[in-house]
């Protein structure tokens, strides 16, 4: 009976850690958002530009991570 | 051209078929073997007896194999460059091209370690994407965690709060829920004292198997018929129990057994449910998982962390190299204190305290800067190394592939990413604290 619950709140718990990736899928959004208007002005710079969307990107994808990691050890680690 | 890639195609395609379906789940079951659940541990495993764990091992290996390459690269550097020098060219040119949009003139002095650290992290990456990383290894007995049940204090490998409780012969199936009789039952079974009579066995050091299997595959649980019995500790096995877990193994691996095929005494055990449907009434089964003896390296927050304090570190290196002892204003701002009052510098003079207390401030970012690398890499790749295993696990054929690409884009991303921004903050850090409208004429000069 422990042991379903456990399981139970662990579940729930990885669940409610992945709600935190909403926040970097609107920010790689607006980036890439941002950086197709910038191409479309400017198609000489795309190089540039795609490069530092990209690092944006990157960055934004650090946090949705870091999320990802913490459901992940709730899921496999904590007891 | 398209009629040999679409030969290609259809090997490629043959193969996995064979390699990812067939066999693992088709032939393999019928001779007894089954499928073990993917086994999620965050830190690396250590060898048993060393404090070396096997993502060392894999650091040392990927080094060896980096050197080499650039050593069989550079070999005879030829106007017209061979395969491997033109790569090793391209990462080199990428890189100084990187550090020269940056940094600028200054780029030598960050160069170096740049390049180390997108060359290291770009291998290691790589490097866990050959066969046999992740899926060679130790058989071990699972167990259950500490906190599940009081009376088995040490899990399997000598950390408490793991323990594995499904138990899945086919893919696609939810499992069924282990018993602390199948952990005794797989200890007895492997020649190992059973926990609660020592409570200090570490089947690490003497594992009773070691089995390889394909990257797609999962790996073996031996039938329990070439066992002995436990030579450590008290418990022996059974005639009841190897029974009923011969006969577990059956109901489980054949999935049009009929109640006629079963021995008197088999029939006994189990009973019949609708449309012909067989249930142990009282099920033992092995359950096992892999301890790898490759991991990939920086899916270890030890590495990773490692990385990121070498080229913080290194950052505050490259400030004070450009800089002399001026840099450490940046953080203890004396002379904007020493302005206060001034009448020459009415800005500083005002808001000297305040810049003092930002100053104070970077010190938490640089420590910020630390763990940021590091989980950022540690993130990436631990995760994407998760979904490998779990979609490796739950359909072997062709679904694999496609995440497999995705590591390797990744890993190509997350070693730019590094190496970009070490080389920006090195830059931040050599332009100084005040030397920031300099630095904005270069930029847009270059």
């Amino acid at each position: 009976m422990e042991q379903a619950l456990i399981a139970a709140a662990k579940a729930i718990g990885a669940g409610l850690a992945m709600i935190g990736v909403i926040g970097p899928g609107v920010g790689i959004g607006l980036m890439v958002s941002g950086a197709l208007q910038a191409i479309g002005r400017n198609p000489d710079a795309s190089g540039q530009i795609q490069t530092n969307m990209i690092l944006g990107i990157a960055f934004a994808e650090a946090v949705a991570i870091y999320a990802l990691v913490v459901a992940l050890v709730i899921l496999f680690v904590l007891g | 051209m398209a009629r040999k890639g679409l030969n290609r195609l259809l090997i490629a395609l043959v193969a996995a078929i064979l390699f990812c379906f067939i066999i693992p789940h088709v032939i393999l079951p019928r001779l007894g073997f089954g499928v073990v659940l993917p086994f999620i541990y965050v830190p690396g495993e250590p060898i048993p007896g060393t404090p070396l764990t096997n993502t060392f091992l894999v650091t040392i290996l990927t080094s060896i194999v980096l050197v080499g390459f650039v050593l069989l690269a550079t070999r005879e550097i030829k106007e017209v460059p061979g395969r491997l020098q033109s790569v090793f060219e391209l990462m080199v040119e990428f890189v100084d091209n990187l550090t020269k949009n940056i940094v600028g003139p200054k780029s030598r002095k960050v160069f170096p370690l740049t390049a180390t650290i997108f060359m290291f992290v770009l291998f290691a990456n790589y490097i866990k994407l050959i066969p046999g990383f992740d899926s060679i290894g130790v058989l071990e007995c699972a167990g259950p965690s500490q906190k599940s049940s009081p009376d088995h204090p040490v899990a399997p490998n000598g950390y408490y709060s793991n323990g594995s409780t499904l138990y899945v012969t086919t893919s696609l199936s939810s499992g069924y829920r282990a018993t602390l009789e199948d952990y005794e039952y797989c200890e007895k079974v492997n020649g190992k004292a059973s926990h609660s009579e020592t409570g200090a066995a570490t089947p690490a050091a003497t594992a009773a198997a070691t089995a390889a299997a394909t990257k797609e595959a999962a790996a073996a649980a031996p039938a329990s018929a070439d066992s002995g019995h436990g030579e450590g500790g008290a418990t022996a096995v059974t005639a009841e129990e190897t029974l009923r877990a011969t006969l577990t193994r059956k109901v489980d691996t054949t999935p049009g057994l009929k109640i006629a095929d079963l021995s008197a005494e088999e029939k006994a055990l189990v009973t019949e449910g609708p449309g012909g449907k067989l249930t142990v009434k009282n099920p033992l089964r092995e359950l096992y998982f892999i301890t790898p003896f490759l991991r990939g390296p920086t899916s270890d927050l030890t590495l990773t962390l490692a990385i990121a304090l070498i080229a913080v570190v290194m950052i505050q290196v490259m400030g004070v190299s450009e800089n002399g002892g001026a840099y450490w204003f940046k953080y203890f701002d004396l002379p904007a204190l020493g302005n206060i009052g001034n009448p020459k510098k009415p800005v500083s003079g005002f808001l000297g305290p305040i810049s003092f207390a930002v100053g104070l401030l970077e010190i938490v970012s640089e420590i910020s800067k630390i763990l940021s690398f590091a989980f950022r890499l540690f993130g990436n790749i631990f995760a994407g190394q998760v979904l490998i295993f779990v979609m490796t696990f739950l359909i072997a054929t062709g679904l694999p592939l496609l995440f497999i690409g995705l590591e390797a884009f990744v890993g190509v991303i997350q070693a730019f990413v590094f190496a970009m921004l070490y080389t920006m903050f090195a830059g931040i850090a050599m332009a100084g604290h005040h030397g920031d409208e300099e630095h904005e004429e270069e930029h847009a000069h270059s």
